[in-house]
């Protein structure tokens, strides 16, 4: 459970980013943010795993008080959040295995981690984490022979080798054809559903995150302007989020076509 | 009045600097609209280079002039056994393969030791003082400022320093070797980590990794072939500089090639430098291989 409250966010230059956020994520939640650039919605998303900190108020993580963590603490809340990135944030000269690998650090020493001394179980887990999105033949190819969408699925069997309770998706979709974004976007559905892992993803699309969410938060200018199921996203909702009511060429086109 | 000259003068350097460039014109090709551009300025750059070059050969008292017979003659002494010191061919070979190449072989090994112990070093330094690992300022710049400061003492002063600190031999070359390494390595290298993909390391934060963890998962491997690429290019340099620390008794082929060539001996400084020559070549080669695979 994310439970944020009264949290402020203001910038070093004085840029206010999130106003009086209240709000609470359940577990085995998908939830959209969406709204326009620049109104906050990476900022909201990372002030979860603290990669903001924020700056007044109380954001409480699984149970523990991130704002408030530092250090080992810190460490250990966020190796069970995994992040998913708009570029995928890969190691382009490392193997896919190495990369997934990665994702397991956080239960290491330094010295472990500078010679690579993983577990044969945690080995085990990196390869099965691959398995589960269909890359397995991947395994021992190098991170940039890959394709953008196959490059996503490593950066999601990272989060998954993790072991995380969360995942946090900062745009994981923006830089991936139409397509491949449906089945990258059904890879989380998946996740979330058979694992039972609670999904905060930022999204451009409107209509991709009412197909997928079972929940909708908008933000506008660094505040919450709506919070439902994606049912309730109306014409009204959008202008509330965009200052006006998205228009059909805006939108990715009839989804379940693709289906 | 004078309103009117500074808008003259401002209007002419105007002109100087920047040229305009025609974006469209009209049937009768004339310009209908126009942009500014800044002129280049590297013609002003050529005149002034040229202007410094040729000044120097002004000041300089010397003839510029080159002894072609002084060339062709140490040239030919290099290669050939003379009346003054190796009489015959076989004294050449048996002086290059029992004296040369294993001096040259002693220093490959000084060498080798000291660039090692220069770039471990490093290591640690090159890592505090980039800004993407060590946010902090107050750390990186104090260690860029300590380190650069040791890069500036020049390879001779080096040399006579640890031979005073360590005394004559090899000790002293190895250390003084060590210290002009730990220079180079750390400079090119926390440059190069400087300009790093830093995706993978934020990343690697976000699964909960130190900044240390990070780097080693994140940026050595985006590191790792510049580095052996830099450790190689750091050891042909050291092969070289070696030569100067024999002259000041801190170890290696200086010495012999010190007194060769102080006594004109000139085919035992070729018996010298053909071997080393050779070494320098293997080891550009091997690099540029390394680098070549890693890329």
């Amino acid at each position: 459970m994310i439970q944020f409250t009264d949290v402020d966010k203001v910038y070093p230059n004085g840029y206010k980013a999130l106003k009086d956020i209240n709000l609470t994520i359940n577990d085995g939640d998908f939830v959209c943010i969406i709204g326009l650039s620049g109104a906050g919605k990476s900022t909201l998303l990372r002030t979860i795993n603290k990669m903001h900190n924020i700056t007044s108020g109380s954001l409480v993580v699984n149970g523990e008080d991130i704002s408030k963590a530092k250090g080992k603490k810190l460490r250990e809340i966020r190796r069970n959040i995994g992040m998913i990135f708009q570029s995928f944030n890969l190691v382009n000269r490392s193997s896919v295995f190495k990369n997934v690998l990665a994702g397991r650090v956080g239960y290491h020493s330094t010295f472990e981690t500078i010679f690579g001394l993983y577990t044969k179980k945690e080995k085990m887990l990196a390869l099965q984490s691959l398995d589960k999105l269909g890359i397995l033949d991947k395994a021992f190819v190098r991170a940039d022979q890959l394709s953008g969408g196959q490059q996503q699925r490593v950066a999601l069997a990272r989060a998954l080798t993790q072991e995380p309770k969360l995942i946090l998706a900062d745009e994981p979709v923006a830089s991936l054809d139409p397509v491949t974004t449906l089945s990258v976007m059904d890879d989380f559905k998946r996740i979330n559903k058979d694992f039972n892992i609670t999904i905060v993803a930022n999204m451009h699309h409107v209509d991709l995150a009412l197909k997928y969410a079972t929940r909708i938060i908008g933000i506008k200018a660094g505040e919450i302007v709506f919070d439902g199921t994606p049912d309730e996203v109306t014409d009204e909702v959008t202008t509330r989020i965009y200052g006006r009511a998205l228009k059909h060429s805006e939108k990715l086109g009839d989804l379940d076509k693709h289906d | 009045m004078t309103n009117t000259a500074n808008g003259k003068s401002s209007q002419f350097w105007h002109k100087v600097f920047y040229r305009t460039v025609v974006v469209s014109v009209d049937d009768k090709n004339n310009p209908t609209k126009t942009i500014e551009k800044k002129r280049s300025k590297a013609l002003l750059w050529f005149l002034l280079v040229a202007g410094i070059f040729g000044l120097s050969f002004v000041f300089i008292n010397q003839p510029a002039t080159i002894r072609m017979d002084q060339i062709q003659a140490i040239f030919g002494q290099m290669f050939t056994p003379s009346i003054w010191s190796l009489k015959t061919y076989d004294q050449y070979w048996a002086y290059l393969f029992s004296t040369a190449i294993p001096a040259i072989w002693d220093t490959i090994k000084m060498v080798l030791i000291g660039t090692t112990l220069g770039t471990i070093l490093a290591f640690p330094l090159m890592l505090v003082a980039s800004r993407n690992v060590v946010v902090s300022a107050y750390i990186y710049q104090p260690v860029r400022f300590i380190v650069d400061f040791i890069r500036t003492i020049p390879t001779y002063v080096l040399a006579i320093l640890c031979t005073v600190f360590f005394g004559l031999g090899e000790t002293a070359g190895t250390w003084a070797i060590a210290i002009f390494t730990l220079g180079i390595m750390f400079k090119l290298m926390y440059e190069y980590i400087d300009t790093c993909d830093m995706n993978p390391f934020e990343a690697s934060i976000s699964t909960g990794a130190t900044r240390l963890k990070a780097f080693s998962v994140a940026l050595y491997p985006q590191v790792k072939p510049m580095f052996f690429s830099n450790f190689l290019y750091t050891f042909e340099i050291n092969i070289r500089a070696s030569v100067i620390l024999g002259f000041v008794g801190a170890g290696g082929i200086g010495q012999m090639l010190n007194n060769a060539m102080n006594a004109q001996q000139y085919d035992k400084v070729g018996a010298i430098l053909i071997p080393l020559f050779v070494v320098v070549v293997c080891l550009q080669l091997l690099s540029s291989y390394l680098r070549k695979k890693s890329l």
